[in-house]
């Protein structure tokens, strides 16, 4: 779906994008992991054509990104942190209008009712939450059902029950078979969506790998107890395969004087401290 | 082209549906009405009053050229002041990855307002005209002056943050049309300091017809164009 082969880019003589490769499967959601200013959304915008004067080769759906033409955005779809639509006119008019640029779009009315926005179609977006702007900025990028979309922060500034929504509607998208291209600084949202992830900071790829396995390639998850010593509460910790031979933690089961135990495995952002000695959040 | 022909008929829903974009549009005509009515009876007033033959007449030509130059700047500002809604709603980027892209988008907004103004001018000249044109210097300058309007919404579009900046800027890209009178006033080898101006070789070659004047101007608002074009650019994305 994309290769990206030493790829090489950057605004100043100073270089910023370097050495870059790495490739995405169709059907996967790929993401890109970094704090902002990492590069993240200038590799998006190379790979969606906005920057053609890289180098290197960006083959993005079998063109050449700085070569692509209007075919190449019949089938990619993009969808902005920051939503982009008219103000003044309607939900239903902005989709109607979008979807006019495109040679083939799905039915405006299925899209408005996956995001509950049927009823809310007929007013002016500037009339609108963030929630429902980011549900309909959203449905804006699958309204020519594209084979490969690309997603910038898509939950940054929404409450967790509209993060919520967004999140199934990205899940959903990869069932019905879409590439998914993803961008954040949330290490939540990454582990619990994407296939793979690739740590960028300072322009550079860092790592690349499913969320599980760099998580597992950190260590062992490790356990946390506390138990009653002397009428005081102390505490303990132990690494996870490892339990058999803590005898404080043997010792305070048999006597049965533990008070509370927790299992805690690393996060992505553990992970990524580790690797680049910098924070995501 | 399907994509750059409605994209284009957005822009003329935003100026319909905005009344200040609507009335800059239309301010050509009424400017029209003007020159064409208002001017001569208040050259009557004062060659009658002053008791000479002629007081505007001898520049009926620059009031011709100022409606021929009135026409693109208009629009063409109207045309920057969406983009630059556009550009603060974010819309700019995002029609860039669709299959409008950014030179479809451009042309929507900045090539056929500039190419329609110049039909534009060519009408207005048609019905309020002052002095009699001929048709390929009428043609040659319209297209210059929609040059004018093209380098203006440039200006307008790279020089703004928003749109309230825009309309100030506005105020400052009225000095592109310095250079229209000078030929009419001054004389001397002192009128050259105005020939960086696009509209100065306008003017002249308005009055005179010769081929070199037109390609000056042309040539000097290309210049301004491809300074400009690039950091417009820039911007959209």
């Amino acid at each position: 779906m994309i290769t990206v082969d030493n790829l090489n880019f950057s605004y100043t003589r100073k270089p910023f994008i370097e050495s870059m490769n790495f490739a995405v499967k169709p059907g996967e959601i790929f993401g890109f992991l970094g704090p902002s200013g990492a590069g993240k959304s200038t590799v998006q915008k190379i790979l969606t054509g906005l920057i053609p004067t890289y180098k290197g080769s960006v083959v993005v759906n079998q063109t050449e990104a700085k070569k692509r033409n209007s075919d190449f955005y019949e089938h990619v779809g993009v969808d902005f942190e920051v939503p982009s639509l008219f103000e003044k006119l309607t939900g239903r008019e902005n989709l109607r209008y979008f979807a006019s640029l495109y040679r083939h779009s799905l039915p405006i009315e299925p899209l408005l009712e996956s995001v509950g926005l049927a009823n809310e179609a007929d007013k002016k977006v500037m009339d609108y939450s963030k929630g429902m702007k980011s549900r309909l900025n959203f449905i804006k990028a699958l309204l020519h059902a594209p084979s490969l979309l690309f997603l910038d922060e898509p939950t940054s500034g929404l409450d967790p029950s509209n993060a919520r929504v967004m999140k199934d509607l990205i899940l959903q998208q990869r069932k019905s078979g879409t590439t998914i291209v993803l961008t954040t600084h949330n290490m939540y949202d990454a582990t619990e969506l994407c296939d793979r992830v690739a740590f960028i900071v300072d322009g550079t790829l860092c790592a690349l790998d499913t969320p599980r396995n760099l998580i597992m390639s950190r260590g062992a998850a490790t356990i946390t107890y506390s138990y009653r010593e002397n009428a005081q509460e102390c505490q303990g910790t132990s690494v996870l395969a490892e339990t058999a031979n803590d005898s404080c933690l043997q010792r305070v089961l048999q006597e049965n004087r533990l008070l509370s135990i927790h299992s805690s495995e690393p996060t992505l952002n553990d992970i990524f401290s580790e690797l680049t000695g910098r924070k995501l959040q | 082209m399907r994509a750059i022909f409605i994209s284009f008929t957005m822009l003329l829903r935003q100026i319909r549906n905005d009344g200040m974009l609507v009335a800059v549009s239309l301010a050509s005509v009424l400017a029209g009405f003007f020159f064409r009515f208002a001017v001569p009876a208040l050259e009557r007033i004062l060659c009658s009053s002053l008791v000479v033959d002629a007081v505007l007449e001898p520049y009926y030509r620059l009031f011709d050229l100022l409606l021929i130059l009135l026409a693109p700047y208009m629009l063409c500002f109207a045309a920057a002041m969406v983009m630059l809604d556009e550009h603060e709603q974010g819309l700019t980027r995002y029609l860039s990855v669709t299959p409008l892209q950014t030179r479809g988008y451009l042309i929507s907004r900045l090539g056929l307002p500039a190419g329609f103004s110049a039909l534009a001018s060519m009408l207005l000249i048609g019905f309020f005209r002052l002095t009699p044109w001929n048709g390929f210097i009428l043609a040659g300058t319209s297209m210059l002056s929609s040059l004018c309007g093209f380098s203006v919404s440039l200006f307008l579009f790279s020089c703004s943050r928003n749109k309230v900046e825009g309309m100030a800027m506005g105020k400052l890209s009225g000095l592109l049309m310095i250079g229209l009178p000078v030929p009419f006033f001054l004389h001397s080898s002192w009128q050259y300091l105005f020939s960086l101006f696009p509209s100065y070789w306008l003017a002249r070659y308005a009055l005179q017809g010769s081929v070199a004047w037109f390609l000056t101007s042309l040539a000097t608002s290309s210049a301004g164009m491809f300074i400009l074009y690039r950091r417009v650019v820039r911007k959209l994305v």
